[in-house]
Formats: C-alpha cells, structure tokens, sequence
C-alpha cells in the first residue's frame, strides 16, 4: 500500500455506529482489549473472538478486500515465527505446538482488526485530535503531530530522489557503490529534515506556539459511547468465560 | 525487527512496557520547545527511512537506525523510537499495540548505549577525524543491530522456550537471518554519518571538537 493512500482511499467515510464512536473512548477500549487478550490461552475461544472482530468491522462498512490487504501485511512475520516453531520437534508438528502457532496466529489477527478499527474509522484529522485530548504529555503530542504532518512531505522526496536515481540508470543491487548511493540518500533525507528544522521551529513561533500543540473542541463522550464501550468489554469477558 | 501481538506473555509485556514508559519519561524530561521540531522531523525522517527496502541477496531489508538514531539525537531518542513505531503500528500493523514497549525497548537502548559509547571515545581523543568518525558509527551502527536482535532473541527465549528448541529454532533463525542486516547497517551508519559530516557538520551534536557538549 502506498502511503498517500494512508489518508485517502482506505479511510471510511460512511457514517456507522463505529465512526460515531468518540474516538478517545474507541481507542482506549481497543488498546485494553489488546492487553487483555495476551493472556486468553484458548485458540477455538480466540477465533470466535477473531470472527466477531470481522463481524463488527464489517458492520462498520469497511471494505472486505482492504482488511485482508492489512491482515497479509502479516504473513511474512508470522512465517517467519511459525514454521520454526511448528516443525523444529520434528514432523508432524505436535498439537502443542499448533496450538502455540494458533495462539500466536489468531491473537496477531486480532490486533489487526482493532487497530484498524482504531485507525481507519475516522478521519486522521480527527484521530489526532483525540489523541491530542488523552491528556498525553504536550511534547510527544506534538511530535507525533509534527511527525505525521512530514513523513507525506519526505516520503515525496524520497519518491523525487528515487525517480532522479532511476533516470541516471542506477538499479541498486549488492555493491559498495550502491550501498553508498543508499546512504547518501538517507543521509540527505536527515540533513533535509534537521535543515527544515529550525525553519519549522521559526514558523510555529510566529504562529504563537508555546509548546502546547493547538486542537480542536474534544468531542462529547456520551451514553452511546459509554455503552458502546462496555459493550466490547463485555465481549471480552464472554472470551474469558469460555477460555 | 518489529514483533507483533500474540507472541510475548503477560509478564514480558508488562516488564517490557514499564521500560519503555520509563525509557520515554528519561526522553522528555528537559526536553525544550526548541528541540521538538528536530525529533518530530528526524522522527519523521526514521520513519519514512524504515520504509526504504534494499535488496540483499535474494531477500530485501529495510535499515535498522538505531546506532544513527542514538548518534544525532542522544538521550531524545526515546522519543523518536517510541512515535515513529506507534505510526508504523497504526498505518502499516508493522509490529503490535502490546509489543510496543519491547520494541521500543529494542531500538532505544542500541541507540543510548550508541550514544553513549561515542561520547566516551570522543572524551578520551580517539575520535580526531572525518574518516574516524565514519567508521566508528558504522561500527556502532552495526553494534546497534547486534544489541537489538539479542535482546529480541532474549525476550523470545524468556517469553517461551519454544522459539529455542531444536537446530532450525525461531531464535536461531533470527539470529543468521540477521548477519546481512548487521553488515548492511555498518556500511549504512558509514556513509549516512560521513555524508551529514561532511554537508552539514553542526548537526552532529557528538563530533571532535564538542565533546564537552552535553545532550
């Protein structure tokens, strides 16, 4: 996926229960329902829970085609950790075995689907802005600000720097001189980034900043989201009872 | 190198998550107004780096920067790990909500002991040229890997001590798959380091000349 994409195309614009829901309140039920799946134990319980997660996701109205786009962003690591750990005693694995790679398995997708509930149902803007209201310490809420707002404007560059490197016949590869093309272009990437630096700094001043990033009027927590909240929690509790 | 949910216990992700929180806290504390544009920007600047796939063999990785983290932002560098791996948390599942504290904690402590292993060699006047300078944050760059997968391998080993059974096991796996990435990273802090060096020199808060300087 293309980054640009990040703020555009993947992000839900219909309106539905999930992106009514006050995004501080939907963030930290998700994160807590992360935490508390680590301990669940139980592989059948946990893909029950998986399924709900795509229930509630597709309840959301979000596209089917993008989840499963996000979900094989995850395969190669999870390769990575499975096939090791399933036929390293020898073949066949044994049903402990599976039943760890299971685990490891269903609770990665699990944390997909709530980190993309998170995520893409709201705008950026407004997931900011209630990230901006957690009551966070001003200088990390103001350097993820910062950061989000220039990694577009870099990763442009980058794709500049890249087209200028392609159209002088550079093709990468495993040599010295590639290597130090690479770390040029790192390198350039941080002096342009530090060089803006100060510019930025000049301009957020004269802007009237004090340290403090500006955000708009928090959203209203209402009964709707409490429930909404309690809801989910719920849902993990019925996890627990049958794990 | 970014572990995603479902592999730590309860008691890692824990301990892991105060170290980092404790790590963060370290980075924030004095930081001034006038230094948040610089970590915003390095941290986006990290993050878009992260993003660069380089082919090695027939497999590809993307740079580590931990030991290059370390050397431009010293104690900040919390900070720019922390952010740069909740965004790519969020916008690309590349590694996990609940393993965030480790891998923060895997990437900021390659950079602070980086940081900290330079600002001795500088102390002690063994650092007095460009080309000195190069080489020994690519020498850092590449410590940077080898602290970072073993405190991975660590973790996964204290985690469950199925990731170390038999030969092909998930740790030792771990461990070849990242020889390249070691050497790759040690030519990439050489040239990213020498490169800044010899632009724009003031950005490099640890150098010859400012040892005294304090981050």
């Amino acid at each position: 996926m293309k980054i640009k994409e990040l703020d555009k195309g993947e992000r839900q614009e219909k309106i539905t229960w999930i992106s009514r829901w006050e995004v501080r309140m939907k963030l930290v039920t998700c994160i807590v329902i992360a935490f508390l799946l680590v301990p669940v134990k139980n592989p059948l319980a946990l893909g029950g829970y998986a399924a709900f997660l795509l229930a509630i996701l597709l309840t959301a109205r979000l596209s089917l085609h993008r989840v499963i786009q996000r979900l094989l962003l995850l395969l190669p690591f999870l390769t990575f950790l499975a096939v090791p750990v399933l036929f390293s005693g020898g073949f066949p694995p044994s049903p402990a075995r599976v039943e760890i790679v299971l685990l490891l398995v269903l609770k990665a997708v699990c944390t997909v689907f709530l980190l993309y509930m998170m995520v893409f149902t709201q705008p950026v803007h407004l997931l900011l802005n209630g990230i901006g209201h957690m009551n966070l310490p001003d200088k990390l809420v103001s350097v993820l600000f910062l950061s989000w707002r220039y990694v577009f404007l870099f990763w442009e560059k980058l794709c500049q720097t890249y087209k200028a490197l392609r159209s002088r016949l550079f093709q990468g590869g495993m040599n010295m001189r590639a290597y130090r093309t690479y770390g040029e272009v790192i390198g350039g990437l941080f002096v342009k980034s530090l060089d803006s630096s100060e510019r930025v700094y000049k301009a957020m001043l004269s802007r009237g900043y004090t340290g403090k990033s500006t955000v708009a009027a928090a959203q209203k927590i209402t009964l709707w989201d409490w429930l909404k909240s309690i809801g989910m929690l719920i849902s993990v509790a019925v996890l627990y009872f049958f794990s | 190198m970014h572990l995603s949910d479902g592999i730590l216990n309860i008691q890692t992700v824990a301990v892991t998550s105060a170290a980092a929180g404790g790590m963060l806290i370290y980075a924030l504390k004095g930081m001034k107004e006038d230094e948040i544009p610089k970590v915003s920007l390095a941290t986006a600047a990290f993050f878009t780096a992260a993003l660069i796939s380089i082919p090695i063999g027939p497999s590809s990785v993307h740079p580590f920067l931990g030991g290059m983290i370390g050397i431009l932002l010293g104690r900040r560098s919390a900070v720019a790990v922390f952010t740069g791996l909740l965004l790519q948390a969020l916008f690309f599942q590349s590694g996990g909500l609940t393993t965030l504290g480790l891998n923060t904690v895997i990437m900021t402590l390659p950079a602070l002991i980086s940081s900290c292993l330079l600002r001795k060699l500088l102390l002690r006047k063994l650092v007095r040229t460009d080309k000195h300078l190069a080489l020994i944050s690519g020498l850092l760059g590449a410590l940077s890997v080898i602290l970072g997968v073993s405190t991975f391998a660590l973790v996964l080993y204290l985690s469950n001590s199925i990731y170390s059974e038999g030969v092909l096991s998930a740790i030792h796996l771990l461990l070849l798959a990242h020889i390249p990435v070691i050497i790759f990273e040690g030519f990439m802090t050489t040239a990213v380091i020498g490169f800044i060096k010899k632009t724009r020199p003031g950005f490099l808060p640890l150098t010859y000349g400012t040892e005294q300087e304090t981050l």
